[in-house]
């Protein structure tokens, strides 16, 4: 059925245009690396082990409070057990005004965190 | 570096996000999506004012590829015009613009958000190749305004999970950008010239 144009195949075509075939085949390999790392992040994070956004040195207490379900009072009493209340200042504003490391004010957070939730 | 530049979110706010969108659309490697999702997510915290946000990313974005059509224009025309003229890549160069006169308008549109890895090269091949200005800005306005609303929507809306969603969102647009290429180029040797 298809003898008579034996050149005008892919075959052919590919040898007339190595770099579009390099190029084609390059796109599609990374196209399906894309693909399971899609795959793979969506099982991830369909854990429910992974499924709350851990506290880092970028967030207010507005959002951990918003993100963890709980009332911000908890949190920002957390982060300054002593003295005023921080509103719209991160973890890491916080913890170089009060000279102490993000990772202990992150600790004292996560600690009232869990503490409100036993609590509910 | 997507520590450091999201601990500046909160503190400075609307202007850092415009300025990162801006770099994004110049193809230089900021975390664009995550930024603008932890801002959807200040925002829903009450801690960002969600409208100055969403102006400013489409500030920096519109802005960006604007830049880089310009820099298609000024640079890219002439090599363009030159490619044509060889023998070599003259085929190359006609189907291009072909495809570009033909698709230009929702290639621009797509390759804002859904295709959005291929964003910045879009503008620049925009500018190069005659797709013209006010169409360019048309769809490139309207695609940028479908990217920010996704991404800081996102960000509000799952304020909890955005690390989640910036991995998806990332890999899914970056499998589908990847495919796009593909199937361009896939046709291009399906259905190519046969001389």
């Amino acid at each position: 059925m298809t003898a008579g144009r034996p050149r005008a195949g892919v075959g052919g075509r590919i040898r007339r245009h190595p770099l579009l075939a390099l190029g084609f085949v390059l796109a599609l390999g990374a196209a399906l690396f894309f693909l399971a790392r899609t795959v793979i992040l969506a099982a991830y994070w369909m854990d429910p082990a992974h499924h709350a956004q851990p506290v880092e040195p970028w967030m207010t207490p507005g959002y951990i409070a918003h993100s963890w379900h709980v009332p911000p009072e908890i949190v920002a009493r957390a982060m300054a057990p002593d003295g005023r209340l921080p509103r719209h200042m991160t973890v890491e504003e916080v913890a170089r005004s009060r000279g102490e490391d993000p990772a202990a004010v992150i600790a004292r957070i996560e600690a009232a965190i869990a503490q409100s939730g036993k609590a509910r | 570096m997507i520590e450091a530049v999201l601990e500046l979110v909160p503190v400075y706010g609307a202007p850092v996000v415009g300025l990162i969108t801006f770099l994004s659309c110049l193809a230089l490697p900021v975390p664009a999506s995550i930024v603008m999702l932890a801002a959807g997510a200040l925002s829903a915290a009450g801690d960002l004012p969600v409208g100055l946000i969403s102006a400013s990313a489409l500030a920096g974005a519109i802005s960006g590829d604007q830049l880089g059509f310009l820099a298609g224009r000024l640079a890219g025309r002439e090599l363009v015009r030159r490619l044509g003229r060889r023998p070599a890549s003259r085929h190359a160069i006609r189907d291009a613009n072909a495809f570009m006169t033909r698709y230009g308008g929702h290639g621009v549109f797509l390759s804002r958000w859904l295709l959005s890895p291929l964003g910045p090269y879009v503008n620049v091949a925009a500018g190069a190749m005659d797709i013209g200005w006010t169409r360019f800005t048309f769809w490139g306005v309207l695609g940028e305004c479908v990217w920010v609303a996704v991404y800081v929507g996102s960000g509000a809306l799952f304020a909890d999970h955005i690390s989640a969603v910036a991995d998806i969102l990332g890999n899914a647009t970056g499998a589908l950008a990847a495919a796009a290429v593909a199937g361009v180029l896939g046709l291009h040797l399906l259905r190519g010239r046969a001389q």
